[in-house]
Order: structure tokens, then sequence, then C-alpha cells
């Protein structure tokens, strides 16, 4: 082998894995070239290079470099298929006898598989979806960019239904929701009966079903989802979608009973789930619904109240910050049991406090001002939580939040006529950015109450 | 493994000023650095002072990178400063799935009149408690040794992953242990830094890409010494002219690495003679 393409092999070689340790290298090395090349003094003296990026046990070519040298490995094909397959089979145990030592985790984690196998064989997709469905993590987001740049060097077809899902569920859980819907309302209206269709019709739905124009079309994603998930017989998916539906129909007032009935299905596929934290949500979910009606509050509160139990056992101090948030708005409702509520809530702000947890505080805040506005003597103790609540929203740069705290301080008891419609005017202002349709029917309805009193 | 060490080619000023903190002094040094600065060798050399120096207390130091997938969001960065400085498993903090579908349950709370928006929020205890119990581990372990978290290319992070460090770890926890001499290195391009990163800094240095006119003479000084140290060269005049031929085909700092690392590759006999086109 002639000196020059010695060289190219040994570069190329290195550039096939997304990071290396030095006993892989070795192997990558003798690999490439003959088993007898001695690889250390190369890979000891590459360190010195500014592009090779040390990280703690693992090291990576610099980006720039990688990109070029993966591109030229593209047109070396049978190089290719041998490290691949090489770095393949170092994510299947057993495989091969000789392990490198120490290996980068990303070849122990499920990435490797995936990436490397799709070089081979486009059944390796299927390893993409596999990372897609763990928990958010550096090694998902790290799925993503090398799917990514499998589609660049046109490995992946653009528009592989996997890809465009793991890329969407990254976008979804980093909260850049508008990028993950443009990736995932593509898989969504796939016609194919698949996991991935399901997710991502459960999440478009649910995001549709948020807004007024878009909530029937929201409602049809979802029971396509659920449907999705009978044929493919996934219970815990069908738990959760028969949730969010629940939530989604018992908005509206007429279709309670509907509501109901689908958040106690969800229930019933609880148990099988060994998701005690899914249970006590629904539960949650189960005792708002139930609350709204006068006559079922006590009921309510006993789902609240074991949906609150569970938290505790489970140690979920957010959930039960949240369940206690909503055992307060219940209560309250009540005026012999306002301390009580006013009790709940406070223990509700120390939890949501103690998490670091900013937006739930200025939500219990807001109801804890809400609460105690009713009570005439203590209204600048009401406005003073009230506007702290919105100091919140404002740093967090949360414009529904703004929006219903300013509602909520033009409805405190006390506030002139003049500061009210200020108030609610930039309310309206906020709910229409957001486009919040039923906000700005609240906000309007208040404003036309405050020019009906000024006249009469 | 025989891994050829980060010769120091002159940056006299720079390990100079950071000699305090190599001794005993916590705190955050802030390494400015420009695209074509050698951002990645000047964080080698600092691990290896840490590494070979002898020091009264020994040195762990974690290399924070967002490229890297290991420290890429806040929950990666916690469970390597877990894995470097080998800490225990908090088996109230990870325990617990979190699945696809129970990070898209949702929390609503709009039983009053003004609906409370919807909150996603995965299961913010178990994080918060994974978080105490790594910055515990932090405190616990400064009692022994210094660590220092090198953050490699800090303005490539995402602004809101950076938020998160620093007011979720830094402020929360780890700037209360500068004075137990907690080291915070940052080596990010100034130009393109958000407004929550890196802390106020108790040192700022520059990293140029270039030498300049004083740096270059001791830059030379060090080649020359390199040479006959590594056998390039048998005389002092022979290794100065190498020095100074090395130094003049390198444009930029990073390019003599580069050369020097070539030439190692050659000397040592590897059958691999030139680098990347």
């Amino acid at each position: 082998m002639a000196e020059s393409e010695e060289a190219e092999r040994s570069l190329l070689a290195l550039a096939a894995p997304e990071s290396l340790t030095d006993p892989l290298a070795h192997d990558l090395l003798r690999v490439a070239l003959d088993q007898s090349v001695d690889p250390e003094p190369f890979v000891g003296a590459l360190h010195l290079c500014d592009f090779v990026v040390e990280r703690n046990s693992e090291w990576h070519l610099a980006a720039e470099v990688r990109e070029v040298l993966v591109e030229r490995l593209i047109g070396h094909r049978d190089l290719s298929d041998l490290l691949h397959q090489r770095l393949l089979s170092f994510t299947k145990p057993g495989s091969v006898e000789e392990i490198p030592p120490e290996l980068p985790r990303y070849l122990t984690e499920g990435v490797g598989r995936a990436y490397h196998a799709t070089f081979l064989s486009p059944d390796g997709l299927s390893d993409y979806v596999r990372v897609a469905k763990q928990p958010i993590s550096g090694q998902q987001w790290l799925a993503g960019n090398l799917a990514s740049e499998q589609v660049r060097l046109g490995v992946i077809p653009e528009n592989a239904i996997e890809v465009l899902f793991l890329r969407g569920m990254i976008l979804y859980r980093e909260h850049r929701r508008r990028e993950a819907e443009l990736l995932l309302r593509q898989v969504a209206e796939s016609p194919e009966q698949r996991f991935e269709v399901a997710v991502s019709s459960h999440l478009i739905g649910r995001m549709d079903g948020r807004r007024f124009r878009t909530r029937k079309r929201g409602e049809s994603l979802l029971w396509k989802s659920l449907e999705i998930g009978r044929k493919i017989g996934d219970a815990g998916h069908q738990a959760q979608v028969l949730h969010t539906l629940g939530q989604l129909i018992g908005r509206d007032p007429k279709r309670r009973e509907e509501a109901e009935g689908l958040l106690r299905e969800s229930l019933e596929r609880e148990p099988t789930m060994n998701d005690p934290l899914g249970r006590a949500q629904v539960l949650h979910t189960l005792g708002q619904l139930i609350g709204r009606d006068p006559g079922r509050r006590d009921e309510a509160e006993g789902l609240l109240r074991e949906s609150l139990k569970m938290g505790q056992k489970l140690d979920e101090r957010d959930h039960e910050a949240r369940v206690l948030h909503t055992l307060g708005q219940m209560v309250g409702l009540a005026s012999a049991r306002r301390d009580e509520a006013e009790g709940l809530l406070r223990e509700s702000l120390k939890i949501e406090e103690t998490m670091h947890n900013a937006l739930g505080r200025a939500q219990v805040l807001h109801t804890l001002g809400q609460l105690i506005g009713r009570n005439a003597g203590r209204r600048d103790e009401a406005e003073g939580l009230l506007r702290e609540s919105l100091e919140i929203g404002q740093k967090l740069d949360n414009l529904n939040h703004q929006a219903q705290v300013l509602y909520g301080l033009a409805r405190l008891k006390g506030t002139s006529p003049e500061v009210a419609k200020a108030l609610l005017l930039e309310s309206l202002d906020l709910n229409r950015q957001i486009e919040n349709k039923s906000g700005e029917r609240i906000v309007r309805k208040a404003l036309s109450k405050l020019s009906r009193n000024a006249s009469a | 493994m025989t891994r050829a060490s980060v010769p120091r080619i002159d940056w006299r000023q720079q390990v100079s000023a950071l000699e305090p903190f190599l001794v005993d002094r916590g705190g955050v040094v802030r390494i400015l650095v420009s695209e074509d600065s050698p951002a990645s060798t000047f964080s080698k050399l600092i691990r290896q002072l840490m590494r070979d120096g002898s020091w009264s207390r020994t040195w762990t130091s974690v290399q924070i990178d967002p490229r890297n997938a290991n420290t890429h969001y806040l929950s990666d960065l916690l469970e390597q400063l877990k894995r470097s400085l080998k800490l225990e498993d908090d088996p109230a903090a990870d325990t617990g799935t979190v699945t696809v579908g129970s990070n898209i349950h949702a929390n609503n709370v709009d039983i009053s009149k003004v609906e409370v928006n919807l909150q996603e929020v995965e299961s913010v205890s178990r994080w918060r408690k994974r978080l105490e119990h790594v910055a515990d581990g932090i405190e616990d372990r400064l009692q022994t040794q210094r660590i220092c978290l090198i953050f490699l290319n800090s303005h490539t992070y995402d602004e809101s992953t950076l938020s998160q460090i620093r007011s979720g770890l830094w402020d929360e926890r780890l700037a209360a242990m500068v004075d137990a001499g907690l080291l915070l290195v940052d080596i990010s391009d100034s130009a393109r830094c958000g407004p929550d990163w890196p802390p106020d800094p108790d040192l700022v240095l520059e990293l140029p890409e270039r030498f300049d006119d004083g740096s270059r003479a001791d830059a030379q000084a060090d080649l020359a010494d390199i040479a006959l140290r590594e056998g390039i060269a048998d005389a002092e005049n022979t290794a100065e002219m190498f020095a100074m031929t090395l130094l003049q085909s390198s444009d930029k700092v990073r390019d003599l690495y580069a050369n020097l690392a070539r030439l190692q590759a050659t000397q040592a006999g590897s059958t691999i003679r030139s680098g990347p086109a």
C-alpha cells in the first residue's frame, strides 16, 4: 500500500465512529491498514492536533474535519463497510472475540447501533426509533445529528418516517414546539399504522386541540392515535391518549360524560402499565373534571386526595404541588373553607419554591391572590401576590400567564374602573398575540361589563 | 498506552496568570478565543498541568462541551460529573423512568374560570434530587481534592441549557464552593456569548490565533528545546533552524501543533506520514 493511501485510510478509519477512545482508534487502524502495524505513535501524535478534541475518557475529531472525512469515506465503499461492520459488532455484546477495553458511550447506548447499522442496510433505521423512545438525553440528541448527517450523505431518504420522528421528538422535548410540529405533523399525516405515527398523532393532536380553530382536527388526530395504539397493542399509549382525549373533550361542558368515560378507560389501562405516576395524573384530571359539577365536589375531592396520596408515596413533589393547587382551587369555591384552601395553596407554593419551579410558583401565587382577594380586608395582600405572579410571568416571557394575571388584577375588588380597563386591554392584547380565543372572549366579556357599569 | 503530552509552546503569559488558581485559588477564569484559536489544545494543556504538576491537593478536571453527547444537556452533565468524580448513585434520585408517554401527560389546572396554562414538566423533583446529590458530592470531594470544570466552546450551547446550568447548578450551589477551591474555566468566543454565561470572571485571558513578535521569539526557543529533547535535532544550531522553519511554515498556532504532530508521528516510525489535507 502506498504511503499516501495508508495515510488517507488511517484518517478515514478514525472518522467512521462519532467519537473514540485510544483502544478503539488502535483497533480501527489495524482493521483499515494491516494487523501488524503499531498504531500507537500515530494516535499519540494525533492528540497534539487542535482538531482532536478531548472529552473525559473519550475524544472526537472536530466537526469541520470529520465532516470532510466522512464524505470521503462514503466513496470508499469497501473500507466504509469494513469499518461500520466492525463498529456495529462492538454494539452487540458477544458478536466479536476482541472488544477494545474502553469504548465511547455512543457505541454502548444504542445510538452507535442505529448509526452504523444504517450505513450497512436500511433496516438500521428501526434502531433510530428505539432511540427516539428513550427519555431525552445527549445520546438522543446525538442520534438526531447522526441521522441528519446520513440524510445529507444520501444514506437515508430525506422523508424517512423514522428520522422525521426522531428529530421531531428531540425538538419537542427541547420545548422547540414549532419546529417539532413541522416534522411530527408529516409523520402524523402518514397512513401507516405504526408506533411513530401513533405518537406523532398524539402530540400534534394535543397541539391542535389547544387552539380553538384547530380543536376538531386535534380531536380526530387523537382518535387516530388511539386507533393505531389499539391495533399495535400498546396499552400504555392507549392510556395516555385516552387521558389527553378526556382532557380535550372535557372542555366542552356538553361532553363531560364522554370525557369522564375516556378518563376512566385510561385508568383501567394504567394498572397494566406499571405507571403509578401516570395513574395519579389521570386521577388528577378526573378530579378536575368532576369538580366542575357542583353536585359532585365531594367525589372530586376524594379523587384529588387519592392522586395526592399517590404522588406523596412516589415522592413526586411536583405532582403533589399541582394537585394541592387544584385542591386549593376547588376547596376555595366553598366560602366556609377558604382558610383550608389557603393552607393547601400555601403548601403547594412552598413545594414549588423548593423545586425552583418558577412557572408553578407564579401559577399558585395567581390562584392565592384570587382567593385572598375575595376578602375585601386583604385586598392589598392579594394585589401583592398577583403582582409577584405577574412579574415572574414577565421574567419567563410567558404571555399566556401574564394575560391571565392581568385579568385577575382587573377583577380584584376595589380596583378602579380606569385601572381595570387598562389591565383588561393589556390582557386582551396579550391574548391576541398568542391567539388565545377563549382568553379573548373572557376578557371582552369583562370589558363589556365594565363599560355597561360605567354607563349605568 | 503512551500518549504524547502536549508540549507548551510559549503561552507563558497565560500559564503564569493561571498559576495562583492552579496552586490554591478557586474562582472563574474566562479564556477568550476566536474561531481559529487553539482552544482544544490549550484545554489539553491545562488538564495536563493539573494532572502532572505537584499540588497540595490532587486535581480532577471535567471537560464540558456541547458537542459531546455526554455533557450536552444539564442532565448529561450531572451524569458525567457523577462518573468523573466517582460519586455513588443516589437511589432516590435515580429511580423511575420517563417514557415517551409520561412526559406527554398533561397537567392542566383549569378548574377556575381563568385557565391556567398547561405544564409539561418532567419530574422536577427527581431532577432536583439528582442535582443536589451531585452538588453535595462535589462539596464533599473538595475537602480532599481540587475540582475544575472546563467549559469548552460554551458559546455553542443552547441558551436555555446555559441558563439552566447557570441558575440551577452554578448560582444555586457551585458558586459557593469557590472558596473551597472549585475552579471554573470557560473557553469561549466572547463575540458569540449570551448574557447568562459565563459567571463573572476573576481572571480573563486571551488565546490568540497567531504569535505576535514577543511570543514568536519565546515559541522559537521552546520549539528548539523540543527538537533537542525529542531527538528531532542533535545540535543547538539545527534545533534553532528546525524551530525557525516550523514557525515560518505555520500560519497559526494550531497549524504549528498539527505540523509538530506530523513530525512526531514520522519520527516515531509510524506508517502514517501525512495529516488531513
